[in-house]
């Protein structure tokens, strides 16, 4: 799982450093505009190329330079352990005087500290054949780079970067009629019935972990059905009852914390049956009912302690207590001049009461 | 639903803060149960644990 962060020159991160080794679950604290969101788009940046979104404009522009510093790269490296081999992918956009879109500068994976492909500019050199080849240099070489043999680095690098489920549902998004199979859920979840039908379709075995936590999140669910509607379409139809009364609803109809719990239980099956995943949930409390919150939260860090690797951000005092001070990364910046910092709760010293402190507005990152 | 009140279950008032940690960590333990548990938020001293329970 990630072991190491680094984002250089983008949006508030300047020399954003972390290291979350051996830390199953993560939950990310800071006040508003501190860069919480933008470490989702960052890793979302390394999906995309990943997923072979590799032309650097669909994914940075000239905005996301930190401070409007086009003359600093952007640089993001992450470092990955992944069935006992540790990964190391770093990247750099520059942006030259005159160009319009940015270009890649260097980029570079390693597996087990041996650089597997390395590249200059347009210049890629696979170090193992020592061939080498151009690539255009408003592409990201990932997507591209192939390698024969069985025990292949970049396809397990790739494959495990392209399923990151960087997720901020939006329950107003979330439908239950779905047209196709996907295991690659969107940000806000609009793809969700899709996600649902592509983990139940691909492992049947995940229905009842799902089954499991709706029936302890909703005491009066019986059961759902993912009912074919048309020659593709399917609707996802959830049946609730007490005694002999039974209650049919389409997904549609439920609440958004009700919806919530759904992505959580899918996230729960999938975490399981295709994992190992990396999860970063941005803000899961939305729409939860402060009875809930604990729960839910307690049951994704038990899941993804078994396997997996869990962020998540949240300004709820329920969710914020069932983290410990080292499982909890303090994020801060004086003001949008200046760049976040990145601190371990562990490392700061707070008065008293966690909540009554971020209420107060007490902690910091210091100088 | 909180906890389940149906079933046995534990609630936890802690003293301080360091006290919610330690009861964060049994709560995560994989051998219990959901809803089994509820930590609640911190009481800020002893008398106060008393008073609440």
């Amino acid at each position: 799982m990630i072991r190491r962060i680094y984002v250089h020159n983008y949006r508030c991160f300047q020399n954003f450093d972390f290291n979350v080794e051996g830390q199953s679950s993560v939950l990310i604290l800071g006040k508003n505009g501190t860069g919480k969101s933008t470490l989702s788009s960052a890793l979302k940046i390394l999906q995309g190329i990943a997923k072979g979104e590799n032309r650097v404009k669909q994914f940075l522009s000239v905005d996301d330079f930190a401070f409007n510093q086009t003359d600093v790269p952007v640089r993001i490296e992450l470092s990955v352990e992944l069935n006992n081999k540790v990964y190391d992918y770093a990247v750099a956009f520059e942006l030259p005087d005159g160009f319009k879109e940015p270009r890649v500068r260097e980029e570079k994976l390693m597996c087990d500290n041996a650089a597997v492909y390395s590249r200059d500019e347009a210049q890629v050199e696979l170090t193992a054949s020592r061939t080498r080849f151009l690539v255009d240099w408003h592409l990201a070489a990932l997507p591209i780079v192939q390698i024969h043999g069985q025990d292949n680095p970049i396809e397990t690098f790739r494959s495990w970067l392209s399923r990151l489920v960087l997720i901020a549902p939006v329950p107003s998004a979330i439908h239950g009629e779905s047209e196709d199979n996907s295991l690659y859920p969107e940000k806000n979840l609009s793809n969700f019935a899709n996600w649902f039908r592509g983990v139940l379709g691909e492992y049947p075995a995940s229905y009842s972990v799902i089954d499991d936590f709706l029936k302890q999140m909703l005491p009066d669910f019986m059961d759902f059905q993912n009912k074919p509607i048309g020659e593709t379409a399917k609707k996802i139809v959830v049946r609730f009852g007490i005694d002999e009364k039974i209650l049919r609803l389409d997904l549609d109809q439920l609440s958004d914390g009700e919806k919530i719990f759904f992505v959580c239980a899918v996230l729960l099956a999938a975490n399981k049956y295709y994992g190992p995943t990396f999860c970063l949930w941005d803000e899961p409390d939305n729409f939860v009912s402060l009875s809930e919150v604990g729960h839910m939260v307690v049951a994704l860090r038990k899941s993804f302690a078994q396997s997996g690797q869990l962020f998540i951000t949240s300004h709820n005092p329920e969710a914020i207590r069932k983290f410990t001070d080292e499982s909890t990364l303090h994020l801060d910046r004086r003001s949008h001049l200046e760049p976040t910092r990145a601190r371990w709760l562990s490392d700061l010293t707070y008065q008293g009461d966690l909540i009554e402190s971020l209420i107060r507005g007490d902690i910091s990152n210091g100088s | 639903m909180a906890v389940n009140v149906y079933k046995p279950h534990l609630f936890v008032i802690p003293e301080d803060d360091a006290d919610r940690q330690f009861a964060v960590g049994f709560e995560f333990d994989f051998r219990l149960k959901l809803r089994a548990m509820q930590v609640m938020p911190v009481a800020g001293g002893w008398l106060k644990v008393v008073d609440k329970f």
